[in-house]
């Protein structure tokens, strides 16, 4: 129970108060001196995060080829894509290597092979992704974009502006699209931002603190 | 009119897609190039990096992955271009895993530009510009460059101690950076490491990019001096290719980076912004005769 739950927790307090007086202490003071080392620490726990994550995904996708979940092709796609990406990585180097007559002995099959998987496979599968986002837009603004309301009416009238001044028609047709766009963006916008910045920044604060003070343990596993 | 509304309030998105699909063809068989003015931001970063003297180190932090690459590249284009123009020490790195590789692939461009451009030129890996690769650990890597940069990046991204680069001499920690660039596709990046940890905690000089999805979000930062300069989106970047000019090596002429190719680009945004809200108000016309017709039916 100490090892599961108490020692977590301390680890968890001691940790989140150094780091909090680490942050405003001054330069070359020893505790600010041991806040770099804390930072240096969480380097090394990021990259162990990440064979966790790796873990957890085989762990997760493992389960569902092995119950014949309907899914499981897609299971299989991306366990085949996972050990195939980190065998030609690990074995060959995860860079395009640019071929010069100095290195040229040093190119082998494998670092060839990890430029081929991300030149031609990741490399146009995100830019496909990214790019569908076009298309959803404008079906989801035909859609949403109507002036049911007064503020509605506002939204609507924002955003044909800013999406006029944003490209260069629309400083075509008039160039005062480009300047009230810009004054919407850095006045009107950025309040409202700002507004909401401030208050998650209060909300993070609040949450960490219950993390903290051990008020909030749901990070540990269970309820 | 009942047809007509009764066809475009069940339209199929397909018919969107097809024409949004339709008109990225065309206008990119067929550009118009249209006018590019060079906006306050644009100008804004441009004066930035002119402010960069011959030797200063600078760091360009490839914070995106091929995603964001078709916006940011240009940025990382034109940036590249002016600090090898104005002979200062590249530094590149990034907190996103593909980012080294799409700076690689970048810098690799830029690098055989400028020496066509400037005949003679040799900007060399080591001495003009280093790729220190990818490092987990977000602020925190901030927070261990502010002490050493070469405790942190023992080696560059292909595996050789920083030690044995000249461009690394003298460079022992971030105060020493002139300033960073940080373009960024998302989280992990400009918005929540550079901004509050770089600047913020230590105070380096900030600027950078980021995709026209997310630039609401920074225009806070520019406001409280936190974020020097930013370029928010593509048409931003074509602005900055525009105003980054070169001297032509065979025609003697003053000349920009804005290729056909990118200037192409900001004409298809320009033509898929105009179906989109000819769209919206096609959708508007009908929902108030709609309305109309319901009122009348009482």
């Amino acid at each position: 129970m100490f090892l599961r739950k108490q020692l977590p927790l301390i680890i968890c307090f001691l940790c989140g108060i150094f780091a909090m007086v680490g942050f405003f202490s001054a330069e070359g003071t020893s505790l600010n001196i041991y806040y770099e080392k804390l930072a240096k620490w969480n380097s090394i726990i990021a990259a162990f995060a990440m064979l966790l994550g790796v873990g957890n995904l085989f762990r997760v996708n493992f389960l569902k080829i092995s119950r014949g979940h309907q899914d499981a092709i897609f299971s299989v796609v991306l366990l085949t894509g996972l050990v195939a990406t980190a065998f030609f990585g690990i074995t060959g180097g995860v860079y395009p290597i640019k071929v010069t007559p100095e290195n040229a002995d040093k190119i082998t099959f494998f670092n060839n092979k990890c430029v081929l998987i991300f030149d031609f496979m990741i490399k146009p599968m995100q830019s496909t992704m990214f790019s569908l986002l076009a298309f959803f837009v404008a079906s989801a603004a035909f859609r949403a974009f109507r002036a049911k309301s007064f503020e509605a009416t506002i939204l609507l009238i924002t955003a044909f502006i800013v999406m006029l001044g944003r490209v260069p028609v629309g400083t075509s047709i008039w160039g005062g699209f480009a300047t009230i766009s810009e004054w919407i963006l850095s006045t009107i916008n950025m309040a409202g931002s700002r507004a909401i910045t401030l208050g998650a920044a209060v909300g993070a604060t609040a949450a960490c603190l219950k993390i903290i003070l051990g008020l909030e343990t749901r990070y540990l596993g269970g309820e | 009119m009942e047809g007509f509304v009764n066809f475009f309030k069940n339209l199929d998105r397909r018919i969107i897609f097809l024409f949004i699909f339709v008109a990225v063809i065309v206008t990119l068989m067929n550009p118009m190039y249209l006018n590019l003015s060079v906006s306050k931001n644009a100008s804004k970063v441009l004066a930035l990096l002119d402010e960069i003297q011959p030797g200063d180190p600078v760091i360009v932090s490839f914070d995106y992955a091929a995603s964001g690459e078709p916006e940011l590249k240009p940025m990382a284009r034109a940036i590249l271009y002016r600090l090898f123009q104005r002979n200062a020490r590249v530094i590149m790195m990034g907190f996103w895993d593909q980012g080294p590789s799409l700076a690689d692939t970048t810098v690799a461009e830029v690098v055989k530009l400028i020496e066509t451009h400037q005949p003679g030129r040799k900007v060399e890996y080591g001495k003009d510009y280093i790729n220190l690769g990818y490092k987990a650990g977000g602020f925190t890597v901030i927070i261990n460059m502010s002490k050493s940069i070469k405790g942190i990046f023992t080696t560059d991204k292909n595996g050789k101690p920083i030690e044995e680069f000249p461009i690394m001499k003298d460079v022992d920690s971030l105060k020493k950076i002139k300033r960073v660039f940080g373009l960024t596709g998302g989280n992990n990046g400009l918005l929540d490491i550079w901004i509050p940890f770089a600047m913020q905690q230590y105070g380096v000089p900030l600027a950078g990019g980021c995709t026209s999805v997310s630039a609401p979000q920074f225009y806070q930062y520019m406001d409280s001096k936190q974020l020097d300069g930013l370029l928010d989106g593509f048409k931003t970047a074509a602005e900055l290719l525009k105003a980054v000019e070169y001297k032509d090596p065979v025609t003697g002429q003053t000349a920009t980076l804005l290729t056909p190719e990118y200037h192409r680009i900001a004409d298809v945004q320009s033509i898929v912004h105009l179906i989109i809200i000819i769209f919206i108000i096609i959708a508007n016309v009908t929902y108030f005769i709609e309305k109309k017709a319901a009122i009348k039916k009482g």
